[in-house]
């Protein structure tokens, strides 16, 4: 029985040991100390030694997780601007080719439109003219 | 017989006959001229339909791509996080690991443990 107790008791002790986040307190000058300070228990002061050496491996830590995930963040959008760019040139040879390809094809119908040459256009006017004026004179002569 | 009278309606009518000629060669060409530039019009028509199917084929490449290019940079960035989440773990670990180190010292080597703090701190010790 009494072995029981103290196991029990041992293992309520590591447990409080375990969850035990440190103690500490003041002293005043020559109060069991040489000057006036803080008393830290052992396990605040493993708490202290261990936060201060491991502050750099968490700042560390953080740092390189916010730079890359600043540097995935410029690469989409440096990814998104590629895609873009790449959709814009294509954009725009096609635009070119299909517009040559419609500036082609218009010429070759329009080709086939009658010419515009004024100078033909004026002589077919006087030629006209006086066939008409010969042609009202003959009639009316009659 | 017959084609000289005909040669005759028409030395008799040579006006009248030129006219209708006339006007039928200008209606022709008018007509002519029309075709091709109602040929002109469906190929610029059916250029631009071209065109805008192109457009679109374009367009949803480029949201495809984007797509497949933003699946990607949510699955870097939770790969991110697990290795941080990992890493902030395996930390804790460390931690816990040398805090029992250090409450180990204080009882069984006082001169280690204060050479830790003089290292961590550069305290001077006082006996």
């Amino acid at each position: 029985m009494r072995l029981l107790i103290l196991m029990a008791l041992s293992l309520w002790s590591n447990s409080a040991t375990a969850d035990d986040t440190g103690k500490f307190t003041f002293l005043g000058q020559n109060q069991c100390a040489p000057f006036e300070g803080v008393l830290f228990d052992p396990a605040a002061t493993a708490h202290i030694l261990t936060e201060a050496q491991t502050a750099k491996i968490n700042c560390d830590l953080y740092l390189n997780y916010e730079l890359n995930k600043q540097k995935t963040e410029y690469e989409l959008d440096l990814q998104n601007l590629t895609i873009r760019h790449e959709s814009l040139i294509a954009e725009y040879d096609m635009r070119v080719q299909s517009l040559e390809r419609e500036a082609d094809a218009l010429a070759n119908a329009l080709k086939k439109q009658t010419k515009r040459n004024p100078a033909l256009w004026v002589a077919v006017g006087v030629v006209g003219g006086i066939a008409i004026t010969y042609g009202a004179y003959e009639a009316f002569n009659e | 017989m017959k084609w000289a009278s005909v040669l005759q309606f028409a030395l008799k009518n040579w006006r009248e006959i030129l006219v209708v000629l006339s006007l039928s060669l200008v209606s022709i060409k008018m007509r002519m001229d029309y075709n091709a530039l109602h040929k002109a019009y469906e190929i610029s028509k059916q250029e631009t339909r071209e065109r805008i199917d192109a457009l679109q084929y374009i367009h949803s490449e480029e949201l495809a791509r984007r797509e497949h290019a933003l699946d990607t940079y949510k699955k870097a960035l939770r790969e991110l996080r697990e290795s941080y989440e990992q890493s902030k773990e395996e930390l804790e670990r460390e931690k816990e690991k040398r805090i029992r180190t250090y409450e180990r010292l204080f009882s069984q080597d006082k001169e280690a443990l204060s050479n830790e703090i003089i290292d961590t701190y550069g305290f001077e010790p006082v006996e």
